[in-house]
């Protein structure tokens, strides 16, 4: 009957992962809001983006969670026009990175939440491991 | 013996609050995978009706059953409460409502065991 809760602990570990690479992800998202490429010809920061799957264990019958991929966005770059850097072109345009602070900051506190809840998930098994210990003791 | 039928009645419950726990942590730790459906096991009622023991399988691999020959509690989607862009059907919040149901169930059930050795022992002492 333990054994369920040993799951329990283990899927919730792989959920506490899972939202730890997305919060790795937006950082460095938000660290690269305003990175600028070296010159006019080439291309900024680009925003990436983490997306989960299943790992399924046939031979325990769980379905554990997992980061499938991390991908980048390909929607446009914001255009600033900033003649005397480096990186403008010819009509003194820089392409920024296509990074939505707020988007992210959205993504960061859902990430948080996604934590939180994991957690919640160990405290709780730890709490019905201990209540069955309890029927030991007379 | 009355006793023996309730500890049997009260191993079964906290199998399935295992198996209802189990399924949550999966629920919340996918709460955030495109396309995911939120499962839930079947109702205890469901159970208890099937009498546990009315599966028998010649072979491991016709049916589900559990270690201890008593069927294995099933599992089904279910119904969305909210579904997100993405298809995923987690809410986060009514996943840790039930989860605090299991835990409350939990505790019920392991105060009867509990009270029930008291009264065993107590008989056995006198």
């Amino acid at each position: 009957m333990i054994d369920p809760i040993q799951t329990s602990f283990r899927v919730a570990s792989s959920g506490l992962y899972a939202q730890s690479m997305r919060m790795r992800v937006v950082s460095e998202n938000i660290a690269n809001a305003y990175t600028s490429a070296a010159d006019a010809a080439s291309d900024p920061y680009r925003r990436k983006t983490v997306t989960f799957g299943d790992e399924l264990s046939r031979s325990e019958g769980v379905r554990y969670v997992g980061v499938r991929q991390i991908g980048v966005d390909m929607s446009p770059f914001r255009l600033t026009h900033d003649p005397g850097n480096p990186a403008a072109n010819g009509k003194g345009e820089v392409k920024m990175p296509n990074v939505d602070p707020v988007l992210e900051l959205a993504d960061l506190r859902e990430a948080n939440h996604g934590y939180q809840a994991n957690l919640q998930v160990i405290r709780q098994a730890r709490d019905l491991f201990s209540l069955t210990l309890d029927l030991l003791k007379a | 013996m009355v006793e023996s039928a309730i500890l049997q009645l009260t191993h079964r419950h906290a199998q399935w609050l295992m198996a209802r726990q189990k399924v949550l942590s999966e629920n919340i730790a996918h709460a955030s995978s495109p396309g995911y459906r939120a499962i839930d096991v079947e109702p205890f009622e469901k159970l208890v009706a099937a009498g546990g023991l009315d599966l028998r399988a010649t072979s491991p691999r016709h049916l589900r059953i559990a270690q201890d020959g008593t069927r294995a509690i099933g599992t089904r989607v279910q119904r969305a409460f909210e579904t997100s862009h993405s298809g995923n059907t987690v809410s986060l919040d009514q996943q840790l409502v039930t989860a605090n149901e299991v835990k409350q169930a939990y505790m019920l059930n392991s105060s009867i065991v509990k009270s029930l050795n008291r009264l065993l022992s107590s008989a056995i002492k006198g």
